[in-house]
């Protein structure tokens, strides 16, 4: 009777065990805003649908915007500058970051990491190698991503006339927050 | 390249293992507290600066102090791993836990890239040819700097391993990297990364590559883990071990230092240094902790600028002037004191004299050696051997004092003894020099000269003597030159040469400063040289001497020995050291205390040059070797600013030099970096504005106090023995402003504030002039009115009727009435020329008219007085109440039907109201106003406030305010 209430119990905690801890984490609710200081005009959008993916195993990882998504433009002439002439969305509608994280991190801790990532940023068809330093928070079995990063303009091609020089800044901040949760299979 | 591979195979066998005689090790103790630190790296920047990276921070040195960098251990891991000076100056400090701090004009700064830093140590740091910044990690591969971008190889770029020992840029400008795995080759191509690998399979000897140095030559030098040192030639493409190092039994390697193209050092990790060899004798020498290391485990080896060497033995920071100077102080536990002459002969052995002994020194094959003392039997060493000379053949000569010549042939062991009897100019001999068959015997009788014949015997000897052409018979060195003349130095003649039988001397006559000459040499373009007994050395170039002393670059005057080396120098001898000069450029070098050198005291030419050019020198405790690289390091201090100071505080760095009027005690810290000897610097220094003249010192801290405000610049160099025709120069401008009440917006503002007062005064015054005449004038017009309306005729009428009736009807009264009128009268003359009466005279004066005015009207007219008490303290014109009665009268009927009533009452403490019941005249009375207008303008002026009136249908009242009796008469005047 007392090995059969040891099973019982134990058992559970073996199933536990045995069960896989998952590998690969994704979303596709992520948010990423971008702001650009001008000394004339501050532009900020948003846009919370960036879709991504963390393979713990092999440490790599895989971001992407469809940049027509991002919203909240001072005008809606802006917004359309914005797809048309400088990202040009149609031609390229997607930007990715894809790549692996440098440092080791302890997955099956919980915790909050700072992690370096190193990878291919690619924007308006231009890839440019990037490291990027963000935050890693594994917590109740989510993979929380936060990262804050520059891109210049310059870098990915994306050419701004003259006259707009005091609107829009060469250097663009970027913020993406994203929660992955694990696939199931 | 392929030149220096074969003559690497040619000399292979001949390499030898010798134990080192160990070149003078300086210990430097970086910490005063005693702590011990791990020296993990030396650095040397553009600006001379040692900078040593330690286990608890980074310090800095300047030949004098240490100076921790502050804040250079603020890091969790105070551990510096790695330290580079880039192009602009600024200093790159990696640590052990991956922090990256830069430093530039004294400001520490933490490196914090967007990208963030590394997690692991920094092993290395390597500026391209572009400049950009590379430094490897342990753990995370590569990383550089490129268009303010971070980028980073890894493994998964295809670099061999994530962890990197130590990084080289070869000449092609390609970033070159030792890791575990084998060596990687990192560049950039059109922003692509291009990784070459190499390793076992491309012929590495071994795959652990700990160390990596770019050669100037085009090769790689390639330290590894187990097997020694390789190079990789870049234009062959191929790898090679040295052929003397192709058992390489030492350990891991840790560094590579390329002193010069012939010669290396490694550092090792169990065997202290091994010091290689590429040609000459291809020799590989290890210093381990039992040759003075003090510990066998070497992190670091650096050369500095000038030629020193730099050893982070562990703990122990090592300084060394270099392999130039080898110290032999015993041999076998005999001390070499006291060395009268010093052969180096063909063979190789080492001969050497005492006053009690001649030595033999022999280099044995195991690099040990040993010592005999020669001709025991004949007791030859007693005989106080001064020199020594091997002809040719291989024969000995040995000069005594007193005891004529010992000519020694080797091969049949036969000793023979020349004396003056046989020719011997004198027994004295000091100098024996000889070309050939030829042999010279210089003497303190004259010169002897003998020829050696083929079977080792010689010809009777020719002596020159003061009698047949030689100028002097005391003759300290004789010296025969490449065109077979012969040079004579003398007691007191100046130096005589011989050439194909003719002497020719030169003296002070011939424009030498001394006619003592000790020691004469030649340099290698043919130029003779020789020193005085006071005056420096002498060239003679066939036509004209030239000198050269203390100002010229001489650390002393007291030379014993001079000789030329094979590389176009000159190594002068003196009491405290040794004196290096570059004949083709005039540059001194100077080993004294810092060296190893302490007082010698050598004795007089007691110095050999050997085979190889080096220079042996025999004084008062050991032999020193001298042999100077082919070209000579720099020789001058570099002079920095170390920092300044205002009254004894650092300056802010960032701070613009411009200095308040306060600041004015101004200190400077500077230092004339030169570490092979820093005993040697002086200084000058001028501060323009202040004093123009150089200033010498050896001080390294001026402070100037109390300085003027003005514009300066602090200017100081530095040089070894006052050589200051090229030194390197630092210059801190500055500018102290003067107080502000100097400064000239202060002299302005003086001047319009001084301007506006001088103007406010003048206006004021002259505004009260105004005033004061407006009041004479008023007061002048207003006594006229009065007295015109007093002697008006129709008041006089009036009294002297009123006087008349009363004489009929009470004679008593009349008297009283005219007491009245007179006092009345008296009154307004009494008061014409007074401002201000009190209110009780005016009281007086007003109750005296009223009187007068009652006996007329009667019971018509009532005057009630509600003053109470009447002050003395409370001032008016005079007249002002009467005139205002008057002016009652005047104006309104005084009728028993309508009797007028003058009510006079105080409204408060000073004003002072005259009110009458309102009853004008049907017919009025022409009034100029003047009466009113009057009163009002000297109340005013009197300081007091205008009158104030108040009329309405029934009353007519007349305030005053009185003036309060503070005002003195005068102050209006």
């Amino acid at each position: 009777m007392k090995k059969i209430f040891l099973l019982v119990t134990i058992l559970p905690c073996l199933c536990k065990q045995t069960r896989e801890s998952p590998l690969v984490f994704s979303c596709s609710d992520g948010v990423a805003n971008f702001f650009s200081y001008a000394p004339l005009e501050i532009i900020k959008a948003s846009t919370n649908q960036v879709r991504g993916a963390i393979d713990i195993s092999s440490r790599t990882f895989f971001f992407a915007i469809s940049v027509n998504t991002f919203q909240g433009f001072n005008s809606g002439l802006q917004q359309e500058h914005f797809n048309e002439n400088y990202i040009e969305s149609d031609e390229f509608p997607e930007a990715t970051f894809k790549g692996k994280f440098i440092e080791e991190v302890d997955f099956s801790q919980g915790g909050s990491y700072e992690v370096r990532s190193k990878g291919i940023l690619e924007l308006h068809g231009v890839k440019r190698e990037r490291i990027i330093k963000g935050m890693l928070t594994v917590k109740d079995n989510t993979l929380g991503v936060s990262a804050q990063f520059t891109v210049l303009l310059e870098d990915h091609n994306i050419k701004v006339p003259r006259v707009v020089y005091q609107k829009i800044s060469p250097e663009i901040e970027v913020t993406l927050n994203a929660i992955l949760k694990p696939n199931s299979e | 390249m392929r030149k220096f591979i074969s003559g690497i195979a040619v000399i292979l066998l001949h390499s030898m293992f010798l134990h080192a005689q160990i070149p003078f090790l300086k210990e430097l103790d970086i910490t005063r507290e005693g702590g011990s630190l791990r020296i993990n790296k030396i650095y040397q920047d553009q600006q001379h600066y040692i900078w040593i990276g330690t286990s608890a921070g980074l310090y800095r040195y300047d030949g004098y102090n240490f100076q921790k960098i502050s804040g250079s251990d603020s890091t969790p891991n105070p551990a510096v791993t790695a330290i580079m000076c880039d192009k602009t100056g600024c200093l790159w400090i990696g640590y052990e836990d991956g922090a990256i701090m830069l430093l530039k004009h004294n400001l520490l700064s933490e490196y914090s890239p967007q990208e963030g830093t590394p997690k692991v140590a920094i092993t290395d740091f390597a500026s391209d040819s572009s400049g950009n910044i590379w430094f490897s990690t342990y753990g995370e591969g590569l990383y550089t700097i490129r268009n303010n971008h971070l980028y980073n190889f890894n493994i998964d770029d295809g670099l061999s391993d994530n962890s990197v020992y130590a990084l080289t840029v070869c000449k092609s400008g390609e970033v070159w990297c030792g890791t575990d795995v084998g060596l990687s080759i990192c560049s950039w191509e059109n922003d692509k990364k291009i990784v070459e690998r190499l390793s076992q399979a491309q012929g590495l000897p071994d795959n652990i590559v700990r160390t990596v140095q770019s050669g100037p030559t085009g090769v790689i030098w390639i330290g590894m883990q187990d097997k020694g040192v390789c190079y990789y030639d870049l234009i062959t493409r191929r790898f090679a071990i040295p052929s003397n190092l192709q058992q390489w039994n030492y350990g891991m390697v840790t560094r590579i230092c390329l002193l010069n193209p012939e010669e290396f050092w490694v550092g090792t990790e169990k065997s202290g240094i091994v010091d290689v060899e590429l040609f000459g004798n291809m020799r590989v020498r290890e210093c381990g902790r039992a040759s003075g290391l003090g510990a066998n485990r070497i992190n670091d080896i650096l050369q500095d600028a000038e030629g020193n060497i730099w050893m982070a033995a562990n703990n122990i920071l090592l300084f060394s002037t270099g392999e130039k100077l080898e110290f032999i102080h015993s041999v076998n536990d005999i001390p070499l004191n006291d060395i009268q002459a010093v052969l180096h002969r063909k063979n190789g052995e080492l001969w050497l004299s005492t006053p009690e002994k001649l030595y033999n020194v022999i280099l044995n094959s195991d690099g040990s050696r040993s010592i005999t003392s020669m001709f025991e039997k004949e007791r030859l060493g007693e005989l106080s051997i001064l020199c020594l000379y091997e002809d040719p053949s291989g024969n000995i000569w040995m000069g005594t004092f007193g005891k004529g010549v010992f000519y020694y042939e080797e091969k049949t062991g036969t000793l023979r003894n020349i004396r003056e009897y046989e020719g011997l100019a004198n027994d004295n001999v000091l100098s024996i020099a000889g070309k050939g068959r030829d042999v010279w015997f210089a003497t303190l009788g004259g010169v002897s000269r003998c020829s050696i014949s083929s079977d080792h015997s010689y010809s009777p000897l020719e002596t020159f003597t003061q009698e047949n052409g030689l100028k002097e018979n005391y003759v300290y060195d004789v010296f025969i030159d490449s065109k077979n003349r012969v040079w004579f130095g003398t007691d007191g003649k100046g130096i005589t040469k011989y050439d194909n039988g003719v002497f020719q001397n030169f003296c002070k006559d011939d424009g030498l400063k001394s006619d003592v000459i000790y020691s004469i040499t030649e340099d290698s373009h043919g130029i003779i040289w020789f020193s005085t007994l006071d005056a420096g050395i002498y060239s003679f170039d066939g036509k004209s001497f030239r000198n050269y002393s203390l100002g010229e670059g001489l650390s002393d005057i007291g030379i014993s020995s001079i000789k030329a080396d094979d590389h176009g120098n000159l190594i002068i001898v003196n009491d405290f050291g040794i004196d290096v000069m570059e004949t083709s450029t005039h540059k001194f070098l100077y080993y004294g205390a810092e060296s190893g050198i302490n007082r010698m005291d050598p004795n007089l030419n007691a110095s050999n040059k050997d085979g190889d050019g080096s220079i042996w020198i025999g004084t008062k405790s050991g032999i020193i070797k001298v042999r100077m690289p082919p070209t000579l390091p720099d020789s001058k201090p570099f002079t920095v600013l170390n920092g300044v100071q205002i009254f004894l505080n650092d300056m802010d760095e960032n701070q613009k030099p411009v200095f308040s009027y306060k600041q004015n005690h101004v200190s400077f810290d500077y230092a004339g970096l030169y570490f092979s000897s820093p005993e040697k610097v002086v200084y000058q220094y001028k501060l323009d504005g202040y004093n123009n003249d150089w200033i010498k010192t050896r001080d390294r801290f001026i402070t100037f106090p109390n300085l003027p405000p003005g514009t300066y610049n602090f200017q100081v160099r530095s040089a070894l023995n006052s050589q200051f025709r090229d030194a390197s120069m630092v210059s801190f401008p500055f500018t102290i402003e003067p107080p502000f009440w100097k400064q000239i917006w202060f002299y302005l503002l003086v001047f319009i504030v001084a301007v506006s007062i001088v103007s406010f005064v003048v206006k004021i015054r002259e505004k009260n002039l105004r005033r004061n005449e407006q009041r004479k004038k008023e007061q002048i017009e207003f006594q006229f009115e009065t007295l015109k309306s007093q002697i008006n005729p129709h008041f006089l009428f009036n009294s002297f009727n009123t006087l008349a009736a009363l004489i009929d009807e009470n004679q008593e009264v009349a008297i009283i009435y005219v007491d009245k009128l007179s006092d009345f009268y008296r009154s307004i003359l009494t008061y014409k020329d007074v401002d201000m009466i009190s209110l009780k005279e005016e009281w007086h004066l007003v109750t005296n008219y009223i009187y007068l005015l009652q006996h007329r009207h009667g019971e018509s007219l009532r005057l009630v007085d509600e003053v109470g008490e009447k002050r003395e303290d409370l001032m008016l014109p005079p007249l002002t109440l009467q005139m205002l009665v008057e002016n009652a009268v005047k104006h309104n009927v005084v009728s028993k039907a309508r009797p007028l009533t003058v009510r006079i009452f105080m409204k408060n403490e000073e004003t002072i109201v005259i009110e009458n019941n309102r009853q004008p005249k049907t017919q009025q009375v022409a009034s100029t106003g003047f009466g009113l207008r009057s009163i009002s303008d000297r109340f005013e002026i009197l300081g007091g406030k205008r009158i104030t009136i108040e009329q309405n249908a029934d009353h007519y009242q007349i305030e005053l305010t009185l003036i309060k009796n503070v005002l003195h008469e005068s102050s209006y005047y």
